[in-house]
């Protein structure tokens, strides 16, 4: 899949018009400006997407299934940064061919030759080695990560010759759209089938506890180690060895399988959720071992997951920073991603440990003469944990504190009783209390003896109480904004609406959820 | 002046922020130069109410509190009762307060005892039935009996046959100034606010009287509309969250009761209430509307 540098002047127009498209509907507010550029560009040149992808000197990544494909491309796009590579992304919600070919299209020029600039310098992560795309500077890297629907997926494979395809997980609650789980199946099967284009038939990595993915598998080769980008088709699979957090299952009778190879009724001795699990047919057929596979996990709420991973590139263990088993799945399917397509593994870990920093822990943002660090804290350990930080060097801090009481904080606020607020005593040089439960913590503060030196300002609705926080520091001073889950997405939203900050589609984040989740919130924050 | 308050099992219970009622009653004693010592009552340590002015338990998870129930019923469960006859300020909240009835049934297998000071009972109706969890806004009934409530003495407590429904906290005490007058109005707020989350239903039996009505929430089972239960000058709840910062009426009216069994006639200076109450009345135009009372027929 080596960059052609052939000039295709027709591509080229494509992607202007696709590029003046993008911005237009961008200026015009819709949906981001994903779906209509690429439309245009598919219209003006029907071969775009292969025109353009099969220039991607780093090859392509195709990350597909019902849940999950969208953290998993965040995580993946994190690993591969920390890797020194530069992923080119459909932006979340245009997971369709002609998001892809929009993501491709404005990085093209009038004469179609894609056009990418050098990779921004490695955050702490080793380069990838062995990677074509690192020798390939006029190209800075660049890999593509495309995330595609079901639908999609049958058009977009075949178009990017994707080196690597990743399969999330097939849940049954997309099948209005897409039709049977089987019927899915076969189409992928199809897709994944076709003979390649190139020279280089792609890896497939398969969640190995959804018995419909790991079906993918071509036959024998269950298990197999990593074989090299560029090498023969294979299978990498991956799955939750660690047994304790699973329980026979499935749990509800709509989540009972049937053994893919004789359909039979699969049992679960160990079922993680929904359908994911250790599982065997009565004929002898049953779950193959995972190559790379969370050997133990240790579930700390929501802190996070502590993991150690097995891999054919060795083990690593980490505190992945996101809750619960679907994020463990995640994780899995994005580290044996990343190692397929070559990556190393101190890359993995530092992107996957490192995950959630773009959202919640200590996050800087300009607002004018000022500095906004958003910190997350959701329960005592964390609020004691970020108070700690915050107040290490001894230094009165202007701060702006935010308690919400949504399902996604916890309905119940009780636990701002046990976390030490007495260590704010005496430190704040300003403060301004937020959310709905404002009152609460205020009063709460009140008994810490925070307030007492300090004027507290009391002001529920999140976009005022920035505005006061903001009005009471001398140009120049920082703010430290120490927030709950949706009050964080909240002000997040406040001050991308202002600019100061990028919006989540922007991002590739999970978009479809959290733009109408924050939408609500904002107007939640509203006084009934 | 000095109170001292029994926490007991401080160290296995404190499941949704029991903390926050010692938070409160210690700041509100030493806002008014009152010294409140709080003293730990664990496993192996006997109840002493002729040292206490004040008594408070809170809630665990079900496996602390079969930790501890050996070690209740052997060391503390007669001290307790006694003290309650003698009108010792007790304040147990969710798992306390269950323990506080005659027995619990759980969803499966034979009751287990409870200390028996309130006549009432808690039933787990099986892991089927949701629990019940939210903000409850209540109104308080013994409110009004409360600012007209005097107890100095032991010899003025009615015993549990003589407080049926409708009956005064205390009968036959004598008459001392009227409490707080001057310093908190008398009972400006007649509501209680607070989180609740239990699985088990409580039943009170005619000893014991509710702490309160529900205006919105579950309470005590879902059905009656009670919430809480009030017997001699012992309060159980469901209600945490924390309880008593948010419901100062509620917090100086244990410590008015503590500081008069010692100093009858004794009132509490006035505090400055203007962020409790705002907190309180947040939660009740929030949470307080009437059409959220659940009841079942
Ligand atoms: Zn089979």
């Amino acid at each position: 899949m080596a960059p052609s540098g052939r000039r295709d002047l027709r591509v080229g127009m494509a992607s202007l018009a696709a590029r003046a498209a993008a911005t237009a509907s961008r200026v015009l507010k819709r949906g981001g400006g994903t779906a209509l550029p690429g439309l245009i560009a598919e219209r003006v040149a029907p071969g775009l997407l292969a025109h353009l992808a099969g220039q991607l000197p780093g090859g392509v990544v195709v990350v597909t299934g019902t849940n999950g494909k969208t953290t998993t491309s965040h995580m993946l796009a994190a690993i591969f940064h920390r890797a020194g590579l530069s992923p080119v992304r459909n932006a979340s919600g245009s997971n369709l061919s002609r998001g892809i070919a929009a993501a491709l299209a404005v990085h093209a020029d009038w004469t179609g030759r894609l056009r990418l600039r050098p990779a921004a310098p490695p955050g702490g992560g080793s380069p990838g080695a062995g990677l074509s795309a690192q020798r390939d500077a006029r190209h800075g890297g660049a890999v593509g990560l495309f995330e595609t629907d079901e639908a999609a997926f049958a058009r977009v494979v075949p178009a990017v010759q994707p080196g690597v395809v990743v399969v999330t997980n097939l849940f049954r609650d997309q099948l209005d759209r897409y039709g049977e789980v089987d019927t899915v199946a076969a189409i992928w099967r199809t897709a994944l089938s076709a003979p390649a284009r190139g020279s280089t038939p792609g890896t497939l990595v398969l969640n190995v506890d959804d018995p419909t993915v790991a079906s993918l598998a071509p036959p024998g080769d269950e298990g197999a180690p990593v074989p090299p980008v560029g090498g023969t088709a294979g299978a990498l699979l991956f799955g939750i060895e660690d047994a304790r957090w699973g329980h026979p299952g499935p749990e509800h009778a709509a989540d009972a399988k049937v053994c893919p190879r004789c359909g039979a009724r699969l049992e679960y001795p160990v079922c993680f959720y929904g359908h994911l699990g250790h599982y065997h047919c009565p004929n002898g057929h049953r779950r193959p071992a995972p190559a790379v596979s969370a050997t133990r996990l240790e579930p700390h709420g929501f802190d996070g997951t502590d993991l150690t991973l097995t891999t054919p590139a060795g083990e690593l263990a980490f505190r992945l920073p996101l809750p619960g088993l679907y994020n463990v799945y995640n994780a899995l399917a994005a580290a044996a991603g990343a190692l397929a397509t070559g990556v190393p593994l101190s890359a993995v870990r530092e992107g996957l440990a490192g995950f959630t920093a773009a959202f919640g822990r200590l996050e800087r943002v300009q607002v004018g003469a000022h500095v906004v660090y958003l910190v997350l804290a959701k329960n005592p350990v964390g609020m004691n944990e970020a108070l700690r930080t915050l107040f290490a060097d001894g230094r009165p801090k202007h701060l702006l504190m935010a308690l919400n009481d949504l399902d996604a904080d916890g309905r119940d606020v009780s636990w701002i009783w046990d976390a030490d607020f007495e260590h704010v005593a005496g430190q704040a040089a300003s403060l301004t209390v937020s959310g709905r439960r404002a009152e609460e913590l205020a009063m709460r503060l009140k008994y810490a003896g925070v307030a007492g030196g300090t004027a507290l300002e009391i002001e529920p609705d999140l976009r005022r109480a920035l505005d006061r926080a903001l009005a009471m520091m001398p140009a120049g001073e920082t703010l430290y904004a120490v927030l709950t889950y949706t009050a964080m997405l909240g002000l997040r939203h406040v001050l991308a609406e202002r600019g100061h900050l990028m919006a989540y589609w922007d991002e590739g984040a999970d978009v479809s959820g959290l733009n109408s989740q924050v939408s609500r919130l904002t107007s939640g924050m509203e006084r009934p | 002046m000095k109170l001292v308050l029994g926490h007991l099992y401080g160290d296995l219970l404190n499941l949704y922020a029991d903390r926050g009622n010692i938070i409160a009653l210690q700041q509100r004693c030493a806002w008014r130069g009152v010294d409140l010592e709080v003293r730990q009552i664990g496993i192996g340590e006997a109840v002493r109410p002729d040292a206490l002015d004040l008594l408070f338990m809170g809630g665990g998870q079900d496996g602390d509190q079969r930790l501890m129930a050996d070690d209740l019923f052997r060391l503390k469960a007669d001290a307790l009762r006694g003290a309650l006859v003698d009108g010792l300020p007790m304040l147990a909240v969710c798992g306390g307060y269950q323990l506080f009835g005659e027995y619990y049934q759980p969803a499966e297998g034979p009751p287990l005892p409870g200390l028996g000071l309130f006549d009432l009972h808690t039933v787990h109706p099986g892991p089927r039935v949701r629990r019940c969890i939210g903000n409850v806004v209540v109104e308080w009934l013994t409110a009004g009996t409360v600012d007209q409530s005097h107890v100095s003495s032991r010899e003025s407590h009615v015993s549990a046959a003589e407080t049926g429904p409708g009956a005064r906290l205390v009968t036959r005490a004598p008459a001392p100034a009227p409490l707080g007058r001057g310093a908190t109005p008398p009972v400006r707020r007649t509501t209680l606010v607070g989180f609740e989350n239990h699985g088990g239903r409580t039943y009170l039996g005619p000893g014991a009287r509710p702490l309160g009505r529900v205006i919105s929430g579950h309470g005590n089972n879902a059905r009656d509309g009670t919430e809480g239960a009030v017997v001699h000058q012992a309060y159980g709840t469901y209600l945490h969250g924390s309880l008593l910062p948010k419901n100062p009426h509620l917090a100086d009216h244990l410590l008015t009761l503590a500081l008069r069994r010692r100093h009858p006639g004794a009132t509490l200076a006035p505090l400055d209430d203007t962020a409790e109450w705002r907190a309180h009345e947040a939660i009740v135009k929030r949470y307080g509307r009437r059409g959220a009372v659940r009841r079942a027929a």
